[in-house]
């Protein structure tokens, strides 16, 4: 499984967090495992007013808080794969969250989350994690590519 | 037996990947200072007896206290979590290890 961190690299991110703090320590992160830009969102309404703006376009990957007041993870989650926003609907998005009940989970992977991470998390566990989906998500897509061609 | 560090700077080392003193002191000193956002909301959530508001707060400062590697402050906002709706206890609890976390840092 492709889990080479490089991947990341040059990747523009979008971190989604109703803590501040968690939010400047996982961009950190996200810097130093190679991404590009890295905007950062304090709760869902703001993640909502900079996906829907034209910044969402160049988001290739999105790291979500799970329980915000007013927007919650996992409906940002589906807003991204039902394309209501700007950000690309098979961008990669992984959830960053506490909350480990079998029914979210079920809910997120019902709506294809790409990964589903616990915190705490090191950031060599994160880029682990994010690498090997982002790389499972362009397989897939060149697979649908060979299948239409 | 001695009460644990507020954070542990050792375990915090680890998750960040560095061990740059001067930089895991920023983090820490980063979590303080943001943190202090997070206890007015659950207290102008109590006073608004706001019950799902305090839900929230609780548990979104959890997360970051849990990545900061905060155990004794995580601990308590757990018990808000968990002694809802009646969690007068718990949030005194908390505003008790905050104020210990910012005069150790």
């Amino acid at each position: 499984m492709h889990d080479r961190q490089d991947i990341l690299t040059g990747m523009n991110a979008l971190v989604v967090d109703d803590v501040a703090f968690s939010v400047t320590l996982v961009s950190g992160m996200l810097r130093e495992l190679g991404c590009n830009e890295v905007h950062g969102a304090n709760g869902g309404v703001d993640a909502l007013k900079l996906m829907q703006s034209d910044q969402g376009r160049d988001i290739d990957l999105v790291v979500l808080d799970m329980n915000m007041p007013g927007i919650d993870g996992l409906t940002i989650l589906r807003m991204i794969r039902e394309g209501l926003t700007e950000v690309k609907p098979t961008a990669t998005v992984a959830l960053l969250t506490g909350v480990s009940e079998e029914r979210v989970v079920r809910a997120a992977f019902a709506l294809n989350v790409d990964a589903y991470v616990m915190k705490p998390v090191s950031k060599a566990a994160l880029g682990a994690r994010l690498a090997r989906a982002v790389a499972q998500r362009r397989s897939a897509g060149s697979d649908q590519l060979k299948r239409s061609a | 037996m001695n009460s644990p560090q507020p954070i542990d700077f050792g375990a915090l080392a680890e998750l960040i990947g560095t061990d740059d003193a001067n930089h895991l002191r920023e983090v820490a000193r980063l979590f303080v200072s943001s943190s202090a956002r997070m206890l007015v909301r659950i207290q102008e959530c109590q006073a608004a007896g706001d019950i799902e508001g305090l839900r929230i707060a609780a548990h979104g400062w959890k997360g970051s206290a849990v990545q900061v590697c905060a155990a004794p402050l995580a601990e308590a906002l757990a018990r808000i979590e968990t002694s809802l709706p009646q969690a007068a206890d718990a949030i005194a609890e908390v505003e008790r290890r905050y104020s210990a976390l910012n005069a150790w840092i």
